[in-house]
């Protein structure tokens, strides 16, 4: 199989490890084993067998099409800067010296937005090229889902909406936006996930000053075997306790709190008490609420385990919420899910799939966990 | 007038949080009540249902005498030990009955039987949370009786620490029920 750069695939991965992520190729999908967490790799032999069962995508035709974007956008980035000196040198010989540098700024602004809001235009040929591109964003991460999960259902634009999310009484008053929600099935384990994008607004004194703040996450809906009557909440605990903070507002600082995230706010909103499990690492990391006996129901010391590893391998704020039997997991990391098709021109061929299949083998391990699968095969 | 008012206050302030230690450590033996009368409900759960199991498995066997070997005795207010020799006695027989529908695919293959099935493993579910409930309220309460300055009250009014629930040998691995 032909690849870019003229190196194998197995190199091609390799060499995007390296430097990516600050992920190691461990060989196995596995990270558990592994004190410090490193993301699921998919192994060379998986990312054959991936190409093998799914040959309508070819992703060296993505990698040439991309190079040749690429090519096109430098291409694109000489003449503008052509087009800049050009321009000055023209502006210096007709017209008076005091006006040349503002036609110059001006030159330069007409030109930068040109690139800003066009240069994707020149990442992708149109025609046969555009339409191969578009199976890539509608139909690959689907494809990618599916290599692990059963009866998937994958809408790119819409997720988790805001009233679905107040009726579930884990947000309130929070404009929400949502995308990639995930419906499917895992070893007969039916989930749902979506990204979702919280905007918190924070007001000074006076509200002369309010900004918006997002946070960034993803939430994971699990079917769980125990069902609950009254909810239990598990928050970390520095998240809980966010004391006040300055921050700078241009002119000078201003103390405020920032925007606490959605389980605070649940745990007010249903009127929870804190309770401690018998776990003094447990305890450490996370602040508990709810029916304490339920608490010890559900938090089982399988799954206080399970939530502490997937702290340790989330570059967030993690949050569980069980209710009626679900499990509800928050992961705000500031990560979409495929969130690498956000920048589709600078991840070629293979790392699109690597990449991609990091995504699908992280919510995997989320759902192995939360459902204690881990030892299982995939 | 001065020496009688600091007097006064430190008299009021040694009461107030003498009674405050004493408040916390009521406290924490009622939650420990409460746990231990949580272990009470799963073994009673528990009881009934494998009563039930009983029931069904009669239906398939003439050994009625042989299903139950160990005597049970479920009642309120029992003794740390006492619970763990009722839960002992529950798993014996529950055993005991396992091995019984054995011999019976039908029995097996009955949809009664499979829930109470379930059922079993809800309470046992229930048992161990309830036990790791008591084992967290009596580990917080031992902690004040031997630590300062809650130590001081405990042995002024003669509290002293409490027995752990320790649960039958065989249920001590954590039991893998999703």
């Amino acid at each position: 199989m032909a690849a870019d750069n003229g190196k194998s695939p197995q190199g091609m991965l390799f060499d995007l490890y390296d430097g990516l992520n600050n992920v190691k190729h461990s060989g196995s999908l596995d990270g558990f084993s592994n004190e410090s967490y490193n993301d699921p790799v998919m192994t060379t032999e998986e990312y054959n067998a991936w190409l093998k069962r799914h040959p309508e995508f070819d992703l060296d035709e993505l990698a040439r099409i991309q190079s040749k974007g690429l090519g096109r956008l430098i291409l694109l980035i000489v003449i503008w800067v052509g087009v800049i000196f050009g321009s000055a040198y023209i502006l210096k010989t007709i017209t008076n010296s005091l006006w040349i540098l503002p036609a110059i700024l001006l030159i330069m602004a007409v030109a930068t937005f040109g690139v800003i809001k066009f240069g994707n235009v020149f990442l992708v040929d149109s025609g046969a090229d555009e339409e191969f591109m578009k199976g890539f964003f509608e139909d690959f991460p689907l494809a990618c889902l599916g290599d692990v999960f059963s009866d998937v259902e994958y809408d790119r634009k819409e997720g988790i909406t805001r009233e679905e999310l107040i009726e579930e009484g884990v947000f309130r008053n929070f404009d929400i936006t949502s995308s990639s929600g995930i419906s499917a099935e895992y070893q007969g384990i039916s989930f749902y996930q979506s990204d979702i994008n919280i905007v918190l607004g924070i007001n000074t004194k006076g509200g002369s000053n309010n900004r918006d703040v997002s946070q960034q996450g993803r939430l994971l809906f699990c079917e769980n075997s125990k069902t609950v009557e009254t909810p239990v909440v598990v928050i970390e605990k520095e998240e809980f306790f966010r004391k006040s903070v300055s921050i700078d507002v241009g002119f000078g600082s201003i103390d405020t709190t920032p925007p606490e995230p959605v389980g605070p706010d649940f745990v007010r909103y249903n009127k929870s008490k804190k309770f401690e499990t018998e776990s003094v690492e447990f305890n450490e990391e996370f602040a508990c609420f709810g029916d304490e006996l339920t608490g010890f129901y559900v938090l089982t010391p399988i799954m206080m385990d399970a939530i502490m590893e997937i702290k340790s391998r989330t570059r967030g704020e993690v949050f569980v919420i069980f209710k009626d039997d679900e499990i509800i997991l928050g992961v705000f990391d500031g990560d979409p899910m495929f969130g690498i098709f956000e920048n589709i021109g600078a991840n070629t061929g293979s790392k699109l799939l690597v990449n991609a299949m990091k995504d699908v083998y992280n919510l995997r391990d989320n759902i192995k966990s939360l459902r204690n699968l881990k030892g299982e095969t995939k | 007038m001065i020496i009688a008012g600091i007097v006064i206050g430190a008299v009021v302030f040694v009461c107030g949080f003498y009674i405050y230690l004493l408040n916390k450590l009521q406290r924490s033996i009622v939650k420990i009540d409460e746990a231990s009368s949580d272990i009470d409900v799963a073994l009673s759960k528990r009881y009934s249902v494998l009563k039930k199991m009983v029931q069904v498995v009669n239906k398939y066997t003439e050994h009625e005498k042989e299903l139950i070997t160990e005597v049970v005795n479920i009642r309120k207010g029992m003794t740390v030990s006492e619970k763990v020799a009722a839960e002992e006695a529950l798993n014996t027989n529950y055993k005991n009955l396992n091995v019984v529908a054995e011999s019976y695919p039908e029995l097996l293959s009955n949809e009664v039987y499979k829930k109470l099935q379930d059922s079993v493993t809800d309470t046992e579910e229930h048992l161990q949370a309830s036990r790791r409930f008591f084992n967290a309220a009596v580990s917080k309460y031992n902690q004040y009786i031997v630590t300062f300055p809650t130590n001081m009250v405990a042995n002024n009014k003669h509290m002293t620490r409490r027995d752990f629930y320790e649960a039958p040998e065989e249920e001590t691995h954590d039991v893998d029920l999703f």
